[in-house]
């Protein structure tokens, strides 16, 4: 890891004079100060771009420009390093201390000299990473980043789950994988970041920060920040502030999912929701498909249960309606009202047949009268009789008369049975 | 189309499920005359369908945001500050 400061330069220096041998054959004009500083400069500041170099820190100085500056030295080396004011240091550097350190070379052309623009420092050692958890955690612990109070709830049904990790680990595939299986719904927002070595820190807490930009109909419900398990110096960047304080202030929740068995990190400390491996946080955020299927069928039986009910129950009211009191009632409505009406057209019937009667009655009176008067009976009771033959035909003339047969004469008080003799 | 829906189908899915557990729950409590329950009813069944239609026919989708390839840190551009 730790790379020879000397040996590496010195590599550097022989090629470029490789590069420049040719050149002087030709052009015979020496090369001014400037612009051989400046060939160093390209060649040193484009070659180490960023390197990770291992060393003891020595002659740290706290500029009052609240610049940093020590060297970095090994048993065959040192070099120059520079911390410039607008970065953080995460724990408190000790004269003596190894570290590591990541940033780039540059070259200061006005007092000739190369030096290491240092990015970010990281203690190296158990003990010295220890230390500086504790003191880390002592100071979020005091700002209040671990309150449960500041906690954000993460959605029961998420939209869109971001996740930030290793673009070549394997806790992304394991967490597509329980996506997958558990909630297919559910879109996933990947931001790459390396989560691990010097300045890995930096790089999660940008991709954090940068999911909270993105526009609002893609932006993410809920962030999964994590990597699978390794050892503490491999986490170390969830122990550093930078990612500490980017989960903090993310307005999206975040779970933590660093796969790791005894420890806790900084950064589970932060997090809304502490998973303890990049599987477990996808299940912990996600709803289960099937136990939501199952749940959705029950719904529907149970809708179809009291649906039912309901209409069985109905068909009982019904059913009690029809023989129970509510038809009783009704009905006894209806015949009253039958009843009063026959009442009343029985009362006009019968004073319209007693009137008929009353008339029927004079009119018979009158036939009676007009009958006793026209009977021919009361006709022999003033004298006259009146003549049958054997069958009761009326004989009303003297030439109709049978001979050699008997007839009636009819008396009012009784008939006498004659012969015609001549 | 087929993603616009799906989208939709996603958005709405929390508030349906919801609204489903309320319908449930509503006539669970019973007293509700037979009109409005043929309604809940209905309304309950169709989402119950829908939201089961969603979840079986969904496909994980997975898009990456990509990194910015700027450098990792902003360096400063400021020379040597040494006093």
């Amino acid at each position: 890891m730790a790379k020879r400061i000397s040996e590496t330069l010195a590599l550097v220096f022989e090629r470029e004079e490789a590069a420049i041998a040719p050149v002087k054959e030709v052009i015979a004009e020496p090369l001014s100060v400037t612009s051989l500083t400046k060939a160093i400069r390209d060649t040193l500041e484009s070659k180490f771009i960023d390197v990770t170099v291992e060393g003891e820190i020595s002659n740290f100085t706290h500029h009052r420009s609240g610049h940093r500056y020590w060297t970095l030295k090994d048993e065959g080396a040192q070099i120059s390093c520079v911390f410039w004011k607008t970065r953080q240091l995460s724990f408190d550097v000790q004269e003596g201390q190894k570290v590591l350190c990541r940033g780039r070379i540059s070259v200061y052309a006005p007092r000739g000299n190369y030096q290491l623009d240092v990015f970010q420092i990281r203690p190296l050692g158990i003990g010295a990473l220890q230390a500086a958890y504790e003191a880390l955690f002592k100071k979020l612990s005091i700002e209040g980043l671990f309150d449960e109070s500041r906690k954000r709830q993460i959605p029961r049904f998420p939209k869109k789950i971001g996740i930030i990790t290793s673009a070549t680990g394997a806790a992304l595939h394991d967490i597509l994988t329980v996506l997958r299986r558990r909630y297919p719904l559910v879109g996933v927002l990947f931001r790459p970041a390396s989560v691990q070595g010097v300045g890995a820190e930096l790089e999660i807490a940008r991709a954090i920060t940068e999911m909270n930009l993105v526009p609002e109909n893609d932006r993410p419900d809920v962030l999964i920040v994590g990597r699978g398990g390794g050892s503490l110096e491999d986490l170390w960047s969830f122990n550093e502030e930078a990612v500490a304080r980017a989960i903090y202030s993310s307005k999206i929740p975040v779970v933590s999912a660093v796969g790791h068995e005894v420890d806790v990190t900084i950064a589970d400390f932060v997090a809304d929701l502490r998973a303890p491996t990049p599987t477990a946080a996808a299940e912990l955020v996600t709803p289960d498909q099937n136990e939501l299927l199952s749940s959705l069928s029950s719904s529907a039986s149970t809708l179809d249960y009291f649906m039912k009910r309901k209409l069985s129950d109905l068909r009982i009211e019904l059913l009690s309606h029809t023989t129970g009191y509510g038809l009783k009632r009704v009905l006894t409505q209806a015949l009253s009202e039958k009843r009063s009406n026959l009442i009343q057209f029985g009362n006009t019937m019968s004073s319209r047949m007693k009137h008929f009667l009353e008339l029927a009655d004079a009119r018979s009176q009158r036939f009676q009268s007009t009958l006793n008067a026209l009977n021919p009976y009361a006709v022999l009771e003033r004298g006259y009789a009146m003549v049958q033959d054997e069958n009761g035909v009326v004989i009303s003339k003297a030439a109709l008369l049978p001979k050699d047969k008997s007839v009636d004469v009819i008396f009012n008080d009784g008939k006498v049975s004659v012969r015609r003799t001549a | 189309m087929a993603k616009e829906k799906a989208k939709a189908d996603i958005t709405s899915f929390e508030s349906e499920f919801d609204r489903l557990a309320k319908i449930v729950s509503r006539l669970e409590e019973g007293n509700i005359p037979l009109e409005e329950m043929l309604k809940h009813y209905e309304e309950g069944t169709m989402l119950a369908a829908k939201l089961s239609e969603t979840l079986k026919e969904a496909e994980l989708k997975v898009r990456t945001l990509s990194k910015v390839h700027e450098e990792l840190v902003s360096f400063e551009t400021s020379e040597f500050d040494e006093e």
